[in-house]
């Protein structure tokens, strides 16, 4: 093992990953970004869900939270209310982001809260040995679907930025400077920022390779006259699926306050820092019962 | 001694509800005890609803049958109440509007409307008509009437209005004046408050110094977080209504975790949807409380009405094997204390503690006490900070003898913590091998005891009578009251009642119960769920006396049903 640093775990090697997979790309990115930018880990906070791409907190040298497969985005919001000094990032897969958790997807952009999301999307469900998820394409055959999937595919960016999410991006496992990158100007984002980040499943899905997703992606900001403030066109890229497929800051609009820059109660200080409630505020609420 | 029933009936939206929290406010004024039960169908307008009071010199928690004076509202009042005033009674109503046309000598026919019409020019006064001649017949201090009129309404012509509708209708009254009663204003009598059940759990997170709630509306709990809501700014606390109780559940979890005191608030059906999260906090030790408050069930049930049937839902929700606490008040001053309590327990074991309160005791308003802000001081297993930084290494889930490993939140120190509902080592990471598995399992499984040992279990009436009656939660003072009017009958019962329900305190349970050779377990629901648990734990065997209507249990009917089964 080369230098070891800050967001390293140094003792522990193994992971439950498998060799070549798309989730040490993006631990690697993850822990790039936070170096870069000089994060400390005690004030960071990495959570997640259940699953292969959800154990990422378990890999990485900080705080962190593996909750309830689904469940990460609302407790990223508790935590970021109760605390809005830690920097908050979650990790999960694709089942567990769009599928078990859509609900908690689409209200937590509606909301705006403070943390970045960055789903592992390898277009499977990997760690239930290779069944459907709400990204495969149309066809792709599993044990489950043997017929081959014939509902449509989600697509994240797009639904987040048709929700007015202010930060959508796209990146891809093998790319992790790329990656890194995105994260930074994630988490500086003030509001919620969401990566999605195309990722081969080396065990369980044999379609959607390491060589399928580097023959077809493309960077959208390569293009000197892509905008990143223009929402349509931003959509009109996060749909795009095929022959070519679409990288890069999608969208952002760096205006506008997060979810709690409007609760005046945590304006000077986070919750977890605010001294217990007086005796004296007690014995007022009791007097408007009397 | 004063013990008198009223009951405010009328449709939903003729704000009946207002009046009533205006009369039994008044009443606390004057120095009364008061009890009040609000009986309303599940709809935002129409149906008939109705409003009960029990006013006595002396503290009153249960509920009668009869009225000594009804005013109604509405037609259905006339038609359906009247069968509960006593054939001395007094029934108060405006013929002319309702066009009720009763023959009843009980009745005094008020023009109500027209008094409306004549002082605010809006039939909306008609209500505070209706309170200003009731007050008069109780022999109310006016006063206490108008004076919460300027109280409430920030618009001095809206107050102008209703008092003077009030103090017409009270005019009008002359001659009934004190004829039921009377309720002179007691002199230096002590300040008490007036509130309901969502109001005292309420203020009871507030005092334990909750900082986040978040909840998806359900009846009956919903005015736990609205009440919280109103005062969020001034007390420094965040509520969220969440997209489903799922969400509600984590987003406090997640709170909770990062080191601020978190709940949520439900009903049978929506913490049926935290079962999974309840099981989260038991293997990743995150303290959560839940307040369920119980309505009918199963399903969608009786949304509106009352029962204690998810005892057995709440000892056992979640799958795998976990410590957890489960208390239920038996009234607003219990309501307080037992939530500012459920946030030490969860805290301090690091478990899910469920607070079982119901649509009885969370829509019926109670007279109770000052609370004692020193009855519940603040019990933590977070570790200072101080502490914190002068450890050489730090294991969120360390092996102890009492189970409770040392807690900390994420950015309180240089030390870090991960949080995880996977089995795990001490450190929080994963762990699948049998030893450490074995030692987890064990480490939280040691918390039980302890916690079940601090239990308390109440006891009333005669503790070496033949016969015990058990209960839990809300029915406790009812029957506390039915075990007492037995009494003067010559029926000796032993009354044990808990609050403290799980771990099951089978110790104190034993004790409180081992002069009595026959047990009656009486309980809001059909098949004895704390007669279950109790069997479970003791082997004793129980006679249920169930209820499961939907309604409350009332003193009248638990005297004559007991009076029954022990003769």
């Amino acid at each position: 093992m080369s230098e070891c640093k800050s967001f390293d775990i140094c003792s522990v090697a193994e992971t439950a990953w498998c060799p070549g997979c798309g989730d040490f790309g993006i631990l690697a990115a993850v822990k790039d970004a936070l170096e870069t930018m000089g994060k400390q880990p005690h004030e960071v906070l990495m959570m997640a869900g259940i699953g292969q791409a959800a154990k990422l907190p378990q890999y990485i040298t900080a705080n962190g939270y593996c909750g309830l497969h689904g469940r990460a985005l609302p407790a990223a919001t508790g935590a970021k209310l109760a605390n809005d000094d830690l920097t908050i990032i979650l990790n999960s897969g694709d089942g567990d982001s769009y599928g078990e958790g859509g609900n908690h997807f689409l209200h937590t952009v509606r909301r705006d809260i403070d943390v970045t999301l960055i789903v592992h999307n390898n277009q499977i469900y990997g760690l239930t040995q290779g069944q459907a998820s709400p990204t495969s394409d149309i066809g792709l055959q599993t044990k489950l679907q043997p017929r081959g999937v014939i509902s449509y595919p989600l697509k994240g960016p797009a639904l987040a930025l048709m929700l007015g999410c202010r930060f959508v991006a796209r990146s891809f496992s093998g790319d992790q400077k790329h990656l890194s990158g995105l994260i930074q100007q994630a988490v500086q984002h003030r509001g919620f920022s969401f990566i999605e980040v195309l990722q081969p499943c080396v065990s369980m899905n044999k379609v959607n390779t390491f060589k399928w997703y580097k023959d077809r992606i493309f960077n959208v900001n390569d293009d000197p006259n892509y905008v990143t403030n223009d929402r349509v066109k931003a959509i009109e890229a996060a749909f795009a699926w095929g022959d070519k497929i679409p990288t890069g800051l999608f969208f952002h609009d760096p205006k506008g306050d997060a979810f709690h820059d409007r609760i005046p109660q945590i304006k000077t200080e986070p919750l977890v820092k605010q001294a217990p409630i007086s005796h004296t505020k007690m014995n007022d609420l009791f007097a408007k019962h009397m | 001694m004063t013990d008198i029933s009223i009951r405010l009936a009328g449709a939903a939206g003729q704000g009946l509800q207002s009046a009533g929290k205006l009369l039994g406010k008044a009443c606390v004024r004057a120095g009364y005890h008061v009890f009040a039960v609000q009986d309303s169908m599940s709809r935002i307008r129409g149906g008939h609803n109705f409003f009960q009071f029990r006013i006595c010199d002396t503290p009153v928690w249960a509920m009668k049958k009869q009225v000594d004076l009804l005013v109604t509202l509405d037609r259905e009042g006339v038609e359906s109440d009247i069968s509960e005033l006593k054939f001395d009674g007094i029934a108060i109503l405006d013929n002319a509007t309702l066009k009720a046309d009763i023959q009843d000598s009980r009745v005094i026919d008020v023009p109500l409307r027209q008094i409306a019409m004549d002082t605010g020019k809006k039939p909306i006064f008609s209500t505070s008509a209706a309170m200003g001649f009731t007050f008069s017949v109780l022999g109310l201090d006016i006063e206490l009437l108008t004076k919460q009129f300027t109280e409430r309404f920030k618009d001095e012509a809206v107050a102008k209005a209703n008092s003077d509708a009030a103090r017409e209708g009270f005019a009008k009254a002359v001659e009934h004046a004190g004829k039921v009663g009377p309720l002179p204003t007691i002199a230096n009598a002590p300040k008490r408050l007036f509130l309901n059940g969502n109001e005292a759990a309420a203020l009871g997170a507030i005092s334990a110094n909750m900082k986040f709630i978040s909840c998806y509306p359900m009846s009956p709990s919903t005015g736990i977080i609205t009440y919280i809501a109103g005062k969020e700014a001034e007390c420094g606390i965040i509520t969220e209504q969440a997209e489903d109780e799922i969400a509600a559940a984590n987003q406090a979890v997640g709170a909770s975790m990062a080191g601020v005191r978190a709940m949520t608030a439900s009903s049978g059906g929506g913490m049926a949807l935290m079962s999974e999260t309840i099981s989260l906090c038991g293997v990743a030790e995150v303290p959560l409380v839940i307040v369920n408050c119980q309505r009918g069930g199963p399903g969608t049930g009786l949304p509106t009405r009352t029962e204690q049937s998810d005892l057995l839902f709440s000892t056992f929700t979640g799958h795998g094997d976990f410590p957890r606490a489960v208390l239920a008040p038996t009234n607003a001053e219990e309501a307080f204390y037992l939530t500012a309590k459920a946030f030490n327990i969860a805290d301090r074991y690091q478990i899910p503690v469920i607070v079982l309160s119901d649509q009885h005791i969370a829509d019926s308003f109670f007279t109770v006490d000052p609370y004692n802000l020193d009855k519940v001081p603040t019990e933590t297993s977070v570790v200072s900070t101080k502490t914190l930084e002068q450890m050489a290494e730090y294991k969120r889930y360390a092996i102890t003898d009492s189970g409770i490993s040392p807690r900390s939140y994420p950015g309180q120190s240089k030390h870090l913590m991960l949080t995880d509902s996977h089995e795990h080592y001490e450190t929080g990471h994963i762990a699948d091998d049998p030893v450490t598995r074995n030692a987890m399992v064990e480490k939280r499984g040691r918390k039980t005891a302890k916690l079940s040992a601090s239990y308390t279990v109440q006891q009333n009436g005669s503790a070496e009578a033949e016969t015990a009656v058990i209960s839990w939660g809300s029915t406790g003072d009812t029957l506390k009251e039915a075990v007492s009017l037995l009494k003067n009958k010559g029926v000796h019962l032993n009354h044990v009642h808990l609050t403290e329900v799980w771990p099951f305190p089978t110790r104190q349970f034993e004790q409180a119960v081992e002069k009595s050779s026959r047990l009656i377990a009486v309980e809001g629901n059909a098949t004895g769920q704390l007669a279950a648990i109790a069997t479970q734990h003791t082997g004793k065997k129980f006679e249920l006396l169930p209820k499961y209507d939907g309604r409350p249990f009332i003193v009248e009917d638990l005297v004559d049903a007991l009076q029954e089964v022990v003769k």
